[in-house]
């Protein structure tokens, strides 16, 4: 009975152990800020004739003066990845991502010859993101004959927008040392203050789960919408307010914020999710389409019947949408 | 015969206050002992500049009884800043958070008074492995003691990942 009782307090302990909870990516991004000042940027005119500049982020290591921006960035880096934090570096993704377009277009099957199917939303995915990016933004001044660094980093959650971390100030003006120097001495001067907030951020998730945004719309050919009503624990109510509960009953805080509600339209952002859940009797990471295949499901039943269509925006922001798949 | 009694009675008397006055004096000794021992707090430090292999470089000012046990003190104590207190920005040198911000606690209480332990002869003195360099000290009489102030180069990630080891620090990616 005692092995019995200690084999399984073993196993309990093994599975809460190796339970991990899904590790966001990140990448440093070039602010819109630091583009405009270099010249990095193109222009657009929309169907409005409006001109519109946005940052050319896909260009940017093609051009001739960036050894700054990388240098910063491998400085970067290497101090996530001491940290434990390898980051998703832009320049590569940017080639994977144009080595998979010519790919994508030249694959076919050796049978029939057919091409691999790629929606329009699949070509407009199909752009560099991670979890957490780091809008990076620098600049070389001078006072005199002195030169100097004025830098401004920030850590943003690409899903709930939220800053995370942020970090600015100048450095030490120097006559002599040359800007690589003065980068380098930049980045170090400003990680261990950064890394300190990602890691209250990180000690929150782990208190408070982690924090996603959930939005909720309709297909236009539906025939139910957000205000269609239902009998619901001896009550008539809509739908809104039996999803509002569901979402109170199944978030750690219990309390997101719903923070635009329509007929065709609902979100809920402050939503704190568990980091796990119990499946086939171990603990896995739980991310955002883990949480909401809960809701599908819970709609999908008795008394609702509604059938629903699941769009996965990353690891924070997840949408369903109702009435067909 | 009473005279000799009332003589033993008085030098008794006399070893007794002779006695207590040591006593007391080795206990005031003890305690300024492990005040200065457990004392990770009062101090001054500023940050006057960042290396290049994750090392701080640190200007501690303490004041102790003798110029020697002041240097051996700033070194201590840069360590116990980078690791409970951490240091402020200043200038232009951004802040160093603290390694272990939650500080003494009944669990570490034994790692850290034997880490942090001061050097002397026989034992102590953990914490200078991550002591990189030393300079620009000063030392100026003030009242009975002196104020010291010493330039101190840690080796801060080295310290760090050590804390992580140890199991005193989090890692930043502790859970994932």
């Amino acid at each position: 009975m005692r092995k019995i009782f200690l084999s399984i307090v073993f196993v309990m302990l093994a599975v809460a152990v190796m339970a991990q909870a899904k590790k966001p990516t990140i990448m440093v991004m070039p602010s819109d800020v630091y583009c405009a000042r270099n010249g990095y940027t193109t222009e657009w005119v929309d169907e409005n004739g409006t001109k519109n500049t946005v940052s050319d982020i896909s260009n940017i290591f093609k051009q001739e003066d960036v050894e700054d921006l990388r240098l910063v960035i491998s400085e970067l880096s290497k101090i996530m990845a001491e940290r434990g934090f390898p980051l998703k570096d832009l320049e590569q993704t940017l080639k994977s991502i144009q080595q998979e377009s010519v790919e994508m277009s030249l694959l076919e099957s050796s049978s029939s010859g057919a091409y691999v199917t790629e929606s329009m939303l699949d070509k407009v995915l199909r752009t560099a993101k991670a979890d957490i990016i780091l809008d990076l933004d620098f600049s070389i001044m001078q006072k005199g004959p002195q030169r100097y660094i004025s830098y401004n980093m920030r850590g943003l959650d690409a899903y709930t927008n939220k800053v995370i971390a942020a970090n600015s100030g100048v450095g030490s003006p120097s006559t002599s040392a040359p800007i690589n120097l003065l980068l380098e001495e930049a980045v170090l001067n400003y990680m261990d203050s950064f890394c300190a907030q990602l890691m209250a951020h990180f000690e929150d998730m782990s208190r408070n789960g982690r924090e996603i945004v959930v939005k909720l719309k309709v297909w236009d050919n539906a025939d139910v919408n957000f205000e269609s009503e239902y009998d619901f624990e001896d009550d008539y109510l809509e739908l809104t307010d039996i999803i509002s509960y569901w979402m109170e009953d199944n978030t750690v805080n219990h309390a997101p914020t719903r923070t635009n509600a329509t007929a065709t339209n609902l979100t809920f952002e402050q939503v704190r999710i568990p980091l796990y859940r119990e499946r086939n009797g171990r603990m896995s990471a739980l991310d955002a389409r883990g949480f909401v295949n809960g809701l599908r499901s819970y709609l999908k039943k008795e008394p609702f019947m509604i059938e629903s269509k699941i769009y996965e925006r990353g690891l924070g922001e997840v949408w369903i949408i109702i009435g067909e798949k | 015969m009473q005279e000799i009694i009332k003589l033993i009675t008085m030098r008794n008397k006399f070893l007794q206050m002779f006695l207590l006055l040591v006593l007391s004096l080795m206990a005031y000794q003890a305690n300024a002992q492990k005040d200065m021992q457990s004392d990770y707090y009062n101090y001054e430090v500023t940050s006057i500049g960042v290396g290049q292999d994750g090392t701080k470089i640190l200007l501690v000012t303490v004041e102790a009884k003798k110029i020697d046990d002041g240097i051996e003190l700033a070194k201590r104590n840069a360590i116990a800043a980078c690791l409970f207190k951490g240091v402020e920005a200043s200038g232009q040198t951004e802040k160093i958070p603290a390694l272990v911000p939650q500080g003494i606690t009944g669990e570490n209480q034994e790692f850290f008074n034997d880490f942090l332990k001061l050097k002397d002869k026989k034992s102590g003195g953990k914490y200078l492995r991550f002591v990189t360099r030393t300079g620009n000290q000063k030392a100026e009489k003030n009242n009975k003691n002196y104020k010291v102030s010493l330039e101190v180069q840690v080796s801060y990630n080295a310290l760090r990942d050590y804390m992580v080891s140890e199991g005193m620090a989090k890692s930043l990616n502790f859970l994932f």
